[in-house]
């Protein structure tokens, strides 16, 4: 538990190099001579920011896969496109987070999930499968919400329901085995277990384990 | 709006039923559902205005390829009644079709949405630019095509323009048209205007090579430039051809017969 605090606060550190990576491309564009570009009664860097966007197109959505990823890990819940948006020190009124590369970026970030629950697994945490199943069971009910038509991003999101198909079949190879209650009681205990809390109140508690 | 389990009835009830012990935030699945409401609001709106862009670009595509088609029915004699018709046929183009452009691409959706019109503007272009090369005897400059749509938009519009890479992939597209209108005016023994297309289309091919590697995302004008050079030696073989060849061609007064004409030269398509 403490290896994994330490590895993702390592990696938040790269949050501000990102940030501040950002903020230079921001400068090159307002830099830009711009005589080439079209601008009427709007920003420069607006426009060239949209000229130009497919130079970090990608870049932008693997970096959103990633911020999202750690910050399911942080806190369990899903990164928001407002919240992403902040971290990487972009806004909405001139240099923005473009939606569907936010979308797209989250979509990226499913695909880690099958590898993620099979490597915690292997290393012993049987609660994980359950989590990422509700999380990714949640958030492809969410995508369904979206129309998409047949482009990159719907290609994703139909890319989303084998990431599902296989973090359910982990939960199940847990699950049928009885690793996974045996994991429910343990990390019940961690959790939950400090001098105030009274425990298991249907006072079954099972081995106790120690983090 | 509850999420919708019943996809994995086995699996989904249980995640849900999990022991109360455990605490859950409520909070989290209503705030995504609300941010996804957001964003397919604004997934639809865009999708729709890209799929109008679309339908615009192709429709500008079509009549601009009929403006083309009529060119090139360009004979010895009929040359003033061909070129007013193309150039009456491509005013319609941009009064009924580039202006459905115009609301469409204000602010920063000209360069957003470049993708679903760039085919459709770069058709456009190059219509335009063969009509006033076979009128004029000269290259239609960025400036003055963008001049006649001014038009189009009321003031408080922002003015719909065409983009310098649109523009320049448009004119790398002329040449193949030049191409075919310079070999069709060789079978019809019009080898001057056939030389005068060759030279104009040589200059565009050179300056162009110094021009497109400084253009953005360039990977379309590199394919267009290698084709641009196969236009060029198609001409000027085609040209040669008749130039060595000369004694062999028999001008039939009043007729074309291009079968005649074009004995001992290379095939190529026309």
């Amino acid at each position: 538990m403490k290896e994994e605090k330490e590895v993702l606060e390592k990696a938040s550190s790269q949050i501000a190099v990102l940030k501040k990576l950002y903020n230079q491309l921001g400068v090159v564009l307002q830099e830009c001579p711009g005589s080439i570009t079209v601008s009427y009664k709007r920003t420069e860097i607006l426009v060239l920011v949209f000229r130009y966007h497919g130079e970090w197109r990608s870049e932008t959505q693997t970096a959103v896969s990633l911020l999202t990823f750690m910050h399911w890990l942080e806190t369990g819940n899903l990164l928001m496109h407002t919240e992403a948006e902040q971290k990487l020190g972009l806004n909405a009124s001139d240099f923005g987070l473009d939606i569907e590369d936010y979308l797209i970026g989250v979509c990226f970030m499913s695909n880690e999930l099958p590898r993620y629950v099979v490597n915690q697994v292997t290393a012993g945490d049987y609660d994980c499968p359950r989590k990422v199943l509700k999380f990714l069971t949640d958030l492809h009910a969410a995508f369904r919400m979206l129309n998409l038509r047949n482009d990159f991003l719907r290609k994703k999101f139909d890319g989303m329901k084998y990431d599902l198909r296989r973090v359910e079949e982990v939960y199940y190879d847990v699950k049928i085995r009885g690793l996974a209650d045996k994991a429910e009681e343990v990390s019940y205990d961690i959790k939950i277990g400090g001098p105030d809390d009274h425990g298991d109140p249907a006072g079954d508690e099972g081995t106790h384990k120690q983090s | 709006m509850a999420p919708k389990p019943h996809r994995f009835p086995q699996v989904a009830d249980t995640v849900l039923q999990s022991p109360p012990k455990r605490a859950r935030t409520m909070a989290t699945e209503s705030s995504i559902k609300d941010a996804f409401a957001n964003y397919t609001d604004y997934l639809n709106l865009l999708n729709e205005k890209r799929e109008r862009v679309v339908k615009a670009s192709r429709d500008i595509t079509i009549n601009s390829k009929k403006v083309i088609f009529q060119v090139h029915r360009i004979s010895k004699n009929n040359k003033d009644e061909v070129l007013d018709k193309a150039v009456k046929d491509l005013a319609s183009v941009t009064e009924q079709h580039v202006s459905r452009l115009v609301k469409e691409l204000q602010g920063t959706d000209f360069w957003k949405l470049r993708r679903a019109y760039s085919p459709g503007v770069q058709e456009y272009v190059e219509a335009a630019t063969l009509c006033n090369f076979c009128k004029n005897g000269t290259l239609l400059i960025l400036d003055e095509i963008n001049a006649t749509l001014l038009p189009l938009s009321d003031p408080s519009h922002q003015p719909l323009q065409i983009n310098i890479l649109d523009y320049l992939l448009g004119l790398a597209d002329l040449t193949g048209e030049l191409m075919r209108l310079a070999i069709g005016r060789i079978s019809d023994g019009e080898l001057e205007y056939a030389e005068k297309i060759c030279g104009f289309v040589r200059d565009i091919y050179r300056e162009l090579t110094l021009l497109a590697p400084h253009m953005d995302d360039n990977t379309d004008m590199k394919t267009k430039m290698d084709t641009m050079l196969q236009s060029v030696m198609k001409i000027e073989n085609a040209c040669f051809s008749v130039h060595v060849r000369g004694s062999e061609y028999v001008q039939l007064p009043g007729s074309s017969d291009p079968s005649y004409l074009l004995l001992g030269m290379p095939d190529h398509e026309i």
